[in-house]
């Protein structure tokens, strides 16, 4: 016991008080540390975060459905010129050069890079298929199958009379049979295929369809073509519409296996080739480019419902053409027109917004003041 | 069968580098000894450097260090001299009624790059090339075509590099709503080479001097990006703008 007491002095003796004081804070500091410590971490354990609720308008999505047409390929019973002769037609018939940048260039402008599909839609149609387009394939009256001459298609042998010339006997039949294309089977025809989501040609020479379609021997006259167009349309809340449309020489427009517009030029209407007489009061009285609308049938669109639809256009004899396909809606009212002859400012048929390098295109050689451009519905089909 | 229809030489004798834009850096020689300065120009295999108070040394390529001379290797572009062609053919007209006045044609231009200096330049150079006409109807000018490529001029005998542009079109018709002539008569080019890290080496134009302004040449690139698919959609104005095509004044019915 005396051991002991005397130990514990020796050790208070020998420190000063303030070492003592201090020691004894800085073990209730570190204690009261500890203590909020492990307070702290028994908090955090116990906090949940919950969120506050914000009321956010969801968008409507809908599901995108694109059209995807698989890649067309030649049949080889009937894309290959099967002919053993060696004519010089043969020889000449090229291949379709695919460059992306031929606006109107059969030689092509090449060196720029486009990503989009409809950045290479020319006027007569794209390359590949953009999705809810119409096919076109190309035929050339002038040639046979084989690329040899066709007997009396020409200008020479009076095929260009729209009164019994051989042309309108050849597309007479075709539309007689309900647009059965193998009346034009023993035709030459391109190989390319255009795909096309509206049909606004202006005025231009008519060697720009040929160009287009692949045909680039030059030795070939431009003229006794046609470009038959097959593809959908919809509406996506229905209504009622009719075509107006003028084409140099040869637009007909069938829906549902229907023709419903003969908007062919002036000599080719008056020689009825369809048997379609157009019923509206409107018909033939306004003016469009030098010619005049010729007006179509009515026909109503059920909501979301794809209907068939063909067009064709083509060239009788060579030099000027153009097809202009416009469309009015029940119920809508059009600017009127400040040219001679009045007339509505219906917007151009389409299946997709026209790309603007299309609008400077089909401006190029019309006025202004007959069409609207940018307007009108979207014949979508999907 | 081609016909050149112009052949424009431009011979750009004892080009002479800029030393605008390169880098203040440290240059030694094979015996170690140091020089600060930047680099100006490159003459009969001797460097001239410059330092930031304007005072010019100059040095003996041969007797720079190893990492000098890589450094001029893939830095310095060499002396170039250029010669240009046009190449214009008429296309072969199709036959069809009334198109008889109407005119095509194919242009492009053949550049033949020559390397001046003996030594060698590992790096990429990079061709860019716009070709231009003029609206026949209004005051509109066209951009045909502008197109980039790149090249090589290694090796000390790899003196030469010819490039060709892809063939861009014209024509020339009479309208048929007005009768009047429109399209597009070929004007020109210019032809800019210039460095991977974006130095100017080279220019060579035949276009007017008001369009080789670098703000309507940025235009005009922007103008090919945007406006790629249709040369009736690559219209632009003295600034350089993109201005719609002319439109015919009228078209006169002609029947119902």
């Amino acid at each position: 016991m005396k051991k002991i007491i005397k130990r514990t002095k020796g050790l208070i003796k020998g420190a000063p008080t303030a070492v003592v004081v201090s020691a004894a804070i800085h073990a209730a500091l570190l204690l009261l540390a500890g203590g909020l410590v492990v307070f702290n971490i028994i908090k955090k354990e116990d906090t949940q975060f919950i969120p506050h609720k914000v009321e956010r308008p969801k968008m409507q999505l809908k599901k995108l459905r694109v059209k995807v047409k698989e890649t067309v390929k030649p049949r080889k019973t009937t894309e290959r010129i099967t002919s053993s002769r060696q004519s010089r037609t043969m020889q000449d018939i090229q291949l379709p050069k695919m460059g992306g940048m031929g606006a109107g260039l059969d030689e092509g402008i090449g060196g720029f890079q486009m990503v989009s599909d409809l950045s290479e839609m020319s006027l007569m149609g794209a390359g590949q298929s953009v999705g809810n387009d119409f096919e076109g394939t190309y035929y050339y009256l002038m040639l046979k199958r084989n690329g040899t001459p066709y007997p009396g298609m020409s200008n020479e042998e009076g095929a260009n009379d729209p009164f019994g010339g051989l042309m309108a006997e050849v597309i007479s039949e075709f539309l007689h049979k309900g647009w059965d294309i193998s009346v034009l089977d023993p035709f030459w025809r391109s190989s390319k295929k255009l795909y096309a989501t509206q049909f606004f040609v202006p005025p231009v020479r008519s060697p720009l369809a040929p160009e287009k379609f692949g045909d680039t021997d030059r030795s070939h006259e431009a003229a006794f073509w046609v470009a038959h167009y097959k593809g959908e349309i919809g509406h996506k809340t229905g209504g009622r519409f009719r075509f107006w449309g003028v084409g140099d020489d040869i637009l007909f427009v069938r829906l549902n296996g229907e023709v419903i517009l003969d908007g062919c030029y002036a000599n080719t209407y008056d020689a009825n080739w369809s048997g379609w007489r157009s019923s509206a009061k409107e018909n033939r009285k306004y003016k469009m480019a030098y010619s005049r609308y010729r007006v179509g049938d009515w026909f109503e669109l059920k909501p979301g419902v794809p209907v068939e639809m063909e067009v064709l256009i083509g060239e009788i004899p060579g030099g000027a053409f153009y097809s202009m396909l416009m469309v009015e809606e029940e119920g809508v009212e059009y600017p009127e027109r400040e040219i001679a002859t009045g007339g509505p400012l219906l917007p151009v048929f389409k299946t997709l917004e026209t790309p603007e390098h299309l609008i400077d295109e089909m401006g190029y050689t019309l006025p202004e003041g007959h069409v609207d451009f940018y307007g009108g519905p979207i014949f979508s089909a999907y | 069968m081609v016909k050149t229809t112009s052949l424009i030489l431009f011979l750009l004798l004892s080009f002479v580098l800029s030393g605008l834009g390169y880098e203040y850096r440290i240059w030694e020689d094979v015996n170690g000894k140091q020089y600060t300065g930047r680099f100006v120009r490159e003459l009969f295999g001797k460097l001239t450097i410059e330092d930031k108070e304007g005072n010019e040394e100059t040095l003996g390529i041969a007797e720079l260090s190893d990492k000098d001379k890589k450094y001029i290797r893939v830095m310095i572009p060499p002396e170039i001299e250029i010669e240009v062609r046009t190449k214009t053919r008429r296309l072969e007209k199709r036959p069809a009624t009334n198109v008889q006045d109407d005119k095509e044609f194919v242009h492009s231009i053949v550049a033949q790059i020559e390397k001046k200096s003996q030594r060698p330049f590992t790096s990429r150079m990079n061709i860019e090339v716009l070709l231009v006409a003029e609206e026949i109807e209004g005051d509109n000018y066209v951009l045909l075509g502008r197109f980039e490529d790149s090249f090589l001029l290694v090796e000390e005998k790899d003196y030469q590099y010819t490039y060709e542009s892809p063939k861009v079109q014209t024509a020339e018709f009479t309208d048929i709503c007005n009768e009047r002539r429109k399209g597009e008569l070929y004007v020109g080019h210019i032809l800019y080479i210039t460095s991977m890290e974006g130095e100017r080496i080279l220019t060579d134009a035949t276009i007017p001097q008001w369009m080789q302004d670098p703000e309507i040449i940025d235009k005009l690139r922007d103008l090919s990006i945007r406006w790629a698919p249709s040369v009736r959609s690559r219209h632009f104005d003295r600034k350089g703008d993109k201005v719609p095509p002319p439109r015919p004044s009228s078209c006169p019915e002609r029947t119902t």
